[in-house]
Formats: C-alpha cells, sequence, structure tokens
C-alpha cells in the first residue's frame, strides 16, 4: 500500500535494508557514488541501524530466559494448543459454547432472521385462522342454485351449520313441490334423494346408532306432501 | 477428535535438530492442519524467543505469555485458512505468525485504552519487581539505556521498529501488515531510529 512516490530519506532506508526495486536499486547506487553528501547520509543510517542491532542482540543475548524457564514456557503453550484442539472437535456443546460466542455470525444475519421470524409468524397465522362465521344471510344465498328442468340436484352450500340445512330443506321442499304435478316419479327420486342426503349427515354426527339419530333429529321431516 | 486424540496419545520420539530444522514452516503448517500437534511443538519451539521478545517489547512482561498464548491458539484456529502459495509472497509463515501476534498486541492496547498511557510510567517500576525482569538488572547500563529508550517511543514506531527487528519482514510487507503506506512505516521506523539515537546520549 504505497502513498506515491517515495520519501528521499525513505528510499534511502530502503536502499539500505536491500528493498529496492532493481531500476531504482541502480540509480541509487548511480547517485549514491557520484555524491558525497548523500553517500555520507547513508553512511550516517547505516551506523544508526548497526548501532540498534546490535544493542538488540546483546541486550536479548544478556535477558535470554533460562533453557528451563524457556522449556516450561513452551510446554504450557504447547499443552494449551492441545487441550485447545480437542476441545474443537469435541462434541460437548458447553465447551464449544465460549468458541460460539466468539465466532458470531456476522451482523446482517438477524435482521433476515427476524424478517423470516416475521413472515413465518404470519403465515402460520393466516394458514390456520379461524373461519369467520357466515351469517344466515350469507348462508341463505351463497352456493344455492336451483337446478333446471332435468331434475339435477341443486347444489347446496359446503357449509354444515344448521341454517345451512334448513335452507337446504327448504329448496329442496321447494323444489319438490315445483316437479311433484308434472312428473311424480322425478318428484319421487328428489324425495328418496333429500333422505339420502339426510341420512348422510346423521351418518356424520353420529356413528354408533345412525337409525336413532335419523329419528330424533328435530331436523327430520317426512314429505308433508305424501 | 480421532486425529487429534491419536497425535496426543502417540508419543513420537524427539525427533533430531537436523530433522526438525529441515521441514519448513509450511510443511509443518500443512501437518498441524491434519491434527499433528507434534509439528505445532517444533512451531512454537521454533519462534519462541522472537515472538516471545516482540511481544514483550509491545506488550510488556506481564501479559506477554498470555497474548503468546493466544497468538498460537489463534494460529490453530485458522490452521486451515493458511494457504502455503500465497503466505510465500508475503512473507511465508512468519509473517503470518507476526500479523497474528501484532492483532494480538492491538486488541490488548484496544482493551487496555488510556489505562494503559497513564500506568506507563508505573510498568517501568513494576517490571523490575517481576520474577522474570531480571535481565533488566542482569544488562549493562547501555542495554538498559536501550530498553527504556525503546519503551518511551510512540506504540505506532515501537511497532514498525520491533516488527522489523524480530520478524525480518520487508518494510512493504509491514506496510500491508498495520495497513498504513509504505511511506508511513518508513518514516515510523526512521524517526524511531532518531529518536532512540537521542535517547541514547
Amino acid at each position: 500500500m504505497t502513498d506515491g512516490p517515495l520519501d528521499p530519506t525513505w528510499m534511502l532506508l530502503m536502499y539500505l535494508a536491500g528493498e529496492l526495486p532493481p531500476k531504482q536499486r541502480a540509480e541509487m547506487d548511480r547517485r549514491v557514488s557520484t555524491d558525497p553528501a548523500l553517500r555520507a547520509e547513508l553512511d550516517e543510517l547505516r551506523a544508526l541501524h548497526g548501532n540498534f542491532e546490535a544493542g538488540m542482540r546483546e541486550m536479548d543475548a544478556s535477558a535470554a530466559v533460562r533453557l528451563g524457564s524457556e522449556g516450561m514456557a513452551v510446554a504450557r503453550i504447547t499443552r494449551a494448543m492441545r487441550e485447545h484442539g480437542v476441545r474443537r472437535e469435541s462434541d460437548d456443546d458447553s465447551l464449544l459454547l465460549p468458541r460460539r460466542i466468539l465466532h458470531r455470525p456476522p451482523a446482517w444475519v438477524y435482521p433476515i432472521a427476524a424478517m423470516l421470524l416475521v413472515g413465518l409468524t404470519y403465515v402460520g397465522w393466516w394458514a390456520f385462522k379461524p373461519e369467520p362465521r357466515r351469517t344466515v344471510a350469507e348462508n341463505s344465498t351463497s352456493g344455492s342454485t336451483v337446478g333446471g328442468g332435468d331434475g339435477s340436484l341443486a347444489e347446496r352450500p359446503s357449509t354444515n351449520s344448521s341454517s345451512a340445512n334448513e335452507s337446504e330443506s327448504a329448496m329442496f321442499a321447494e323444489l319438490e313441490q315445483s316437479f311433484t304435478d308434472a312428473n311424480p316419479t322425478q318428484a319421487q327420486s328428489l324425495r328418496s334423494l333429500r333422505l339420502d342426503e339426510r341420512e348422510a349427515r346423521d351418518l356424520s354426527v353420529s356413528r354408533n346408532d345412525p337409525l336413532q339419530v335419523l329419528f330424533n333429529d328435530p331436523s327430520f321431516e317426512t314429505s308433508t306432501d305424501e | 477428535m480421532t486425529a487429534a486424540i491419536k497425535s496426543m496419545s502417540v508419543r513420537e520420539p524427539q525427533q533430531p535438530n537436523d530433522v526438525a530444522v529441515v521441514e519448513s514452516d509450511e510443511a509443518l503448517m500443512l501437518r498441524l492442519r491434519t491434527g499433528d500437534m507434534g509439528a505445532g511443538d517444533v512451531l512454537v519451539k521454533r519462534y519462541y524467543q522472537p515472538l516471545a521478545r516482540y511481544i514483550q517489547r509491545l506488550a510488556g512482561v506481564q501479559v506477554a505469555e498470555e497474548l503468546l498464548q493466544q497468538t498460537w491458539l489463534s494460529v490453530l484456529d485458522h490452521a486451515d485458512k493458511f494457504d502455503p502459495q500465497a503466505a510465500a509472497g508475503g512473507g511465508g509463515f512468519k509473517a503470518w505468525l507476526f500479523r497474528i501476534a501484532t492483532n494480538k498486541v492491538n486488541d490488548h492496547w484496544r482493551s487496555r485504552g488510556r489505562e494503559r498511557s497513564a500506568t506507563e510510567g508505573l510498568r517501568l517500576i513494576y517490571d523490575d519487581q517481576m520474577p522474570h525482569a531480571g535481565h533488566r538488572l542482569e544488562g549493562t547500563e547501555q542495554q538498559q539505556k536501550l530498553l527504556a529508550a525503546i519503551e518511551q517511543l510512540p506504540d505506532s514506531q515501537r511497532q514498525v521498529l520491533m516488527l522489523r527487528y524480530y520478524s525480518g519482514m520487508k518494510f512493504v510487507e509491514i506496510a500491508a501488515l498495520l495497513g498504513c503506506p509504505l511511506n508511513t512505516a518508513l518514516g515510523r521506523m526512521h524517526k524511531a531510529m532518531l529518536k532512540l539515537k537521542d535517547l541514547m546520549k
């Protein structure tokens, strides 16, 4: 990472360290050989660094830790490394917990996780929200279409509420009345179909005794037109 | 886990020094990545002196071993991220190791904050009382003056100076490690040398 041309003094430092590129080094060689002042500055810099390095070597040598102490320090470090290596591969979550804390996910994960949580909560609520109760007016008008002259069954509403059953009964009664005179046979078919449907509903209500439910069900009624 | 335990349970005999010297740092790191803790032992011993001294000069004797241990544990944690080929162009394993140590020292400085500067003067006295600070009394007067002068340098200058001396990294690599321009790294180095010269007079 550089910020432009090197300062002349810094370039001298790089030259002294032998880290100048070949082209620049050759240029410095020429300048040093022809400029006494530059050569004197280079010598001073060389002496300064030389004295420093010599002093550091002597200081480190005189303060060198005894082999025993260094050995103990190295042993402590290597033992810690072994224990750390075993913990990394251990299945014990409690030991791994500190590392998990140290290795947190990046910050952008948290808002995305929050959005996903809110989205899933909304989807779950929308999917399992209770059906709104339908009023009597809605049940009597929705989904009920009277069949045509071919005697086809009229569509009945999909709800199982008692109000829907009443409207269904009225619908069938009306249909039956309209076809009685025109076709007695067809009227009888409708009547039997009505009974079959009621029987099916009663069976769905109680599987133990469908006949009992059939006769005890107040909504059941025999045809009044017979 | 099996590999880690295997490397622990099977105590290989101490390898001859010539074998340890011959094996390169990168080769040892590759072994360490596979769970061979013996390779880690070799690396720790090989770099104990320069790395310990480097951390001591920057962070002080009291916390040097702790930071040194943290450095090697971090080496273990990130062994799989060490790319020998990529590191070769940037100073190799040594530069990578000192980069980790520098980060640990920087973290220590940040955690200490202004408290460190407030106790700067006390630290020199406190170091004398530490059991391993005997070197301070054993060295010559000139050596003690040099040590005191180093400790009086600003953190940024001392860091470049010690990093250059103990790691042998090139100035370009030092600048990249510290995240500063090359001119800045060279300037800090030069100013540190001049200040040491003045303090040693």
